[in-house]
């Protein structure tokens, strides 16, 4: 059966307090279904990289919700990066059943999807499997044989495969501002 | 040798930083946290505070400024309830694309985050309804966040920005040099169009045998009247204004077809039903404008001009999409535009205006419903007559607005003030007061209904004090008359929470020392609007207006434009 495509927005953000809380605000009102949102530093200083997936249902309104995201003052660059040539992954932890007898199998499971088990319990396993969100999606179906006690997914990052532009012309960052006067108060 | 250093506090800062903004007028209310910045006042003289007597009329009155001037308006109040009591105005004010900036007092930053005495997250509850939202907690920042707000307000899409102001940093010290004030975010301008979109435009317009233009609030906010006029005159096409539309071009205008949408005339709407092309330009479909969106202009392709891309497509699909500045695009569709005689097309508006003056209810008996009561919209009309069309009009929100909207002949630019996006009653008092104070010489109508004057009416004591010269045009049918409309027409004529017992608004007025008085004949209309006109000082004028009046044509919300009523 072949999955319904997240839609994945990717933008560069100006880190100011309230960034995050516009972009939720913004989501909030606006009332699009969010799947996962990833904020995280950039190579420069003073950005951060945002990376926000939607359900598949908001695919007809994601030039729409680009756009609203443009809008922010503090986000210079907003892209739907769904079809780009971007690497997309999700890291996730999962918490598996497994008997002393299951733990072989747990364990090949792990591997057919390039993970590693990191933790060992006497009745379960820790696994860490990192891939695109469709990956994980099918990696969980498949540990459900055995078990899941639980789930920790830190959604979706995403990077473009080559040169990437984060807005940077349309934002002026404060290491180029004038040195400030000394005395602060 | 030990020089001094020059030293300034944050309250003056804030007030220089002002004064370099070119500010002259500040709508505001003392408190608690905002006194240093009061305090500063005297320093700078340049800057004239008028006090309010509620913070909400504050930032409606900086929004009749900045309506007015095409500059941002200034509002300020103290932390907690007075930034809240600003919050309807901001949020009109993003609605309507209004550029103001709200100056609110913030709790010492030592105390932000323990509930402290009228301390309010207001930034928290301002972030959707604003462009940007600053708290200044470095004293150092503040000429260049000052400069932002301003900046960030009216450049693109204007909008309210919000500067909350914690008490501790208005009363630091600091040394007097050196501020940057570099602009952080600067705002992209639009792309403008190609020439692969003025082709697209000029063959939909080569074909189209029954085009209409759109005259969107982006006409007047942009100045584009001059070449959206040229543009129309080369064309020879008709068109239509958005409410916020209205007065960008004189209302007399042979290819006017008046105002659009709810409450639009019958030969605009009919000729958005029938419509191959609309060239929309500088608005943004709303709801009010299009009703049941995919039965909206089907006939129609779509050249919409829009600066704020995430207006295109939102509602109605374009067929070519410019964005762009408006002034650049409608110049070079100018320029490709072939003249058209539309003759059958000028005769279908023409056809549908004279049916729709044969059954306006205000062209018989004299302009009187059944009650003998005079009608709104007669009195509009006299008004507008009297008064050439040329006198500012700032309507409130109901029926008394679409009226105005409808009868009144704009005939200069920009002269048309009301709340259209958030439809918020209590606006017209003081947003015309922020109109008169930016254009002392001309004369400034209210027009508002009995409901909505009462929401706001303290600020008649603001009008006393300042002295404001404005005519208020109260139309007073004791209902609050759009929703007995609706209750009419929706739910079985129960007239549920409509009913207005009113208090004696002349007496009131007088009170406040202003002049009024009450007419409730036909007759003595014209001659208590001329002594209006005459009296030198804000005039109270209550016409006694027919309960049962409606507001046609009317499309209900959410339906067809083939589902316009025309009669009750």
């Amino acid at each position: 059966m072949k999955q319904k495509r997240l839609h994945t927005i990717l933008a560069f953000a100006h880190n100011q307090p309230g960034v995050l809380y516009k972009l939720l605000s913004l989501i909030r009102k606006k009332r699009y279904n969010v799947e996962t949102i990833t904020v995280g530093h950039t190579h420069v200083d003073g950005i951060s990289r945002m990376t926000i997936s939607f359900s598949h249902g908001e695919g007809n309104k994601i030039d729409q919700i680009v756009r609203q995201i443009d809008k922010i003052t503090e986000i210079p660059k907003t892209d739907d990066v769904t079809y780009a040539n971007v690497i997309n992954r999700e890291l996730v932890l999962l918490k598996v059943k497994a008997s002393p007898q299951d733990r072989v199998h747990v364990t090949a499971t792990t591997q057919i999807f390039g993970g590693k088990v990191i933790y060992v319990a006497p009745a379960h396993m820790i696994v860490e499997i990192t891939g695109k969100q469709e990956n994980i999606d099918n990696a969980i179906r498949l540990f459900e044989e055995f078990g899941i006690e639980g789930i920790a997914r830190t959604g979706a990052t995403v990077m473009h495969r080559e040169e990437e532009d984060m807005g940077l012309d349309r934002i002026v960052l404060p290491e180029k501002r004038m040195a400030l006067p000394g005395n602060r108060p | 040798m030990a020089r001094r250093k020059k030293t300034i506090k944050g309250a003056e800062l804030l007030c220089r930083s002002l004064v370099e903004e070119g500010v002259t007028y500040l709508f505001g209310y003392t408190g608690g946290a905002i006194m240093p910045v009061y305090d500063a006042f005297p320093k700078y003289p340049q800057l004239r505070h008028i006090m309010v007597r509620h913070e909400q009329a504050a930032a409606f009155a900086a929004q009749g400024m900045a309506r007015a001037t095409g500059k941002p308006g200034v509002c300020i109040a103290t932390s907690g309830p007075g930034a809240t009591n600003l919050m309807t105005g901001i949020a009109d004010a993003h609605m309507d694309s209004i550029p103001i900036v709200a100056l609110t007092g913030q709790v010492a930053t030592s105390v932000i985050g323990t509930d402290a005495f009228q301390e309010s997250d207001i930034i928290g509850m301002l972030v959707p309804v604003t462009k940007q939202s600053y708290i200044l907690d470095d004293p150092y920042e503040i000429p260049r966040v000052v400069k932002e707000a301003f900046y960030l307000a009216n450049t693109g899409r204007k909008g309210p920005v919000n500067i909350d102001f914690p008490k501790d940093i208005a009363n630091a010290i600091v040394e007097d040099n050196g501020f940057d004030t570099t602009i952080r975010y600067p705002v992209p301008s639009p792309p403008g169009i190609g020439k692969d979109q003025v082709t697209r435009a000029q063959d939909l317009m080569d074909q189209s045998e029954r085009p209409i233009v759109f005259v969107g609030h982006g006409v007047i906010q942009s100045g584009a009247q001059g070449e959206v006029r040229r543009f129309l005159e080369r064309s020879n096409m008709p068109f239509s204004c958005t409410l916020h539309g209205i007065s960008a071009l004189p209302a007399d205008h042979p290819q006017s077809l008046g105002m659009m949408g709810m409450h639009g005339t019958v030969e605009a709407n009919r000729a958005i039903e029938k419509a191959d092309l609309i060239i929309a330009l500088g608005m943004r479909f709303d709801d009010r404008v299009t009703g049941k969106l995919d039965e909206y202009a089907r006939n129609a392709d779509v050249i919409h001009v829009e600066h704020d891309p995430s207006e295109i497509n939102k509602n109605v699909r374009a067929t070519v999409a410019m964005y762009s500045d408006l002034k650049p695009a409608v110049v070079e569709m100018t320029k490709v535009v072939k003249p058209k005689p539309y003759k059958e097309w000028y005769t279908y508006a023409a056809k549908n205006r004279k049916y729709w003056n044969s059954i306006d209810p205000i062209n018989s008996r004299n302009g009187r419903g059944n009650s003998g009561n005079l009608l709104m919209g007669a009195v509009i009309r006299k008004l507008s007559d009297l008064t050439g069309g040329k006198d500012n009009v700032v309507a409130d929100v109901g029926q008394h607005q679409m009226f105005a909207a409808r009868y009144y002949r704009f005939h200069r630019f920009n002269t048309w003030f009301n709340s259209g996006g958030l439809g918020s009653m209590g606006f017209s008092v003081p947003a015309a007061m922020g109109v008169k104070f930016a254009r002392p010489e001309e004369r400034v109508w209210v027009i508002v209904g009995d409901g909505s004057f009462q929401m706001n009416i303290q600020e008649l004591g603001t009008i006393m004090e300042q002295k404001i010269d404005i005519k208020i045009l109260l139309l007073n049918n004791n209902f609050l008359g759009m929703v007995r409309q609706w209750q009419d027409l929706f739910h079985g004529s129960r007239f549920v929470g409509t009913p207005v017992k009113n208090p004696d608004f002349i007496a009131l007025a007088a009170a406040y020392g202003i002049a009024g008085e009450r007419v409730s004949e036909g007759k003595d209309l014209e001659p208590a609007l001329r002594r209006a006109m005459k009296h030198k000082g804000a005039y109270l004028l209550e016409i006694v207006t027919d309960m049962e009046e409606m507001i046609l044509p009317m499309i209900p919300a959410g339906s067809r434009f083939s589902d316009m009523k025309v009669t009750r």
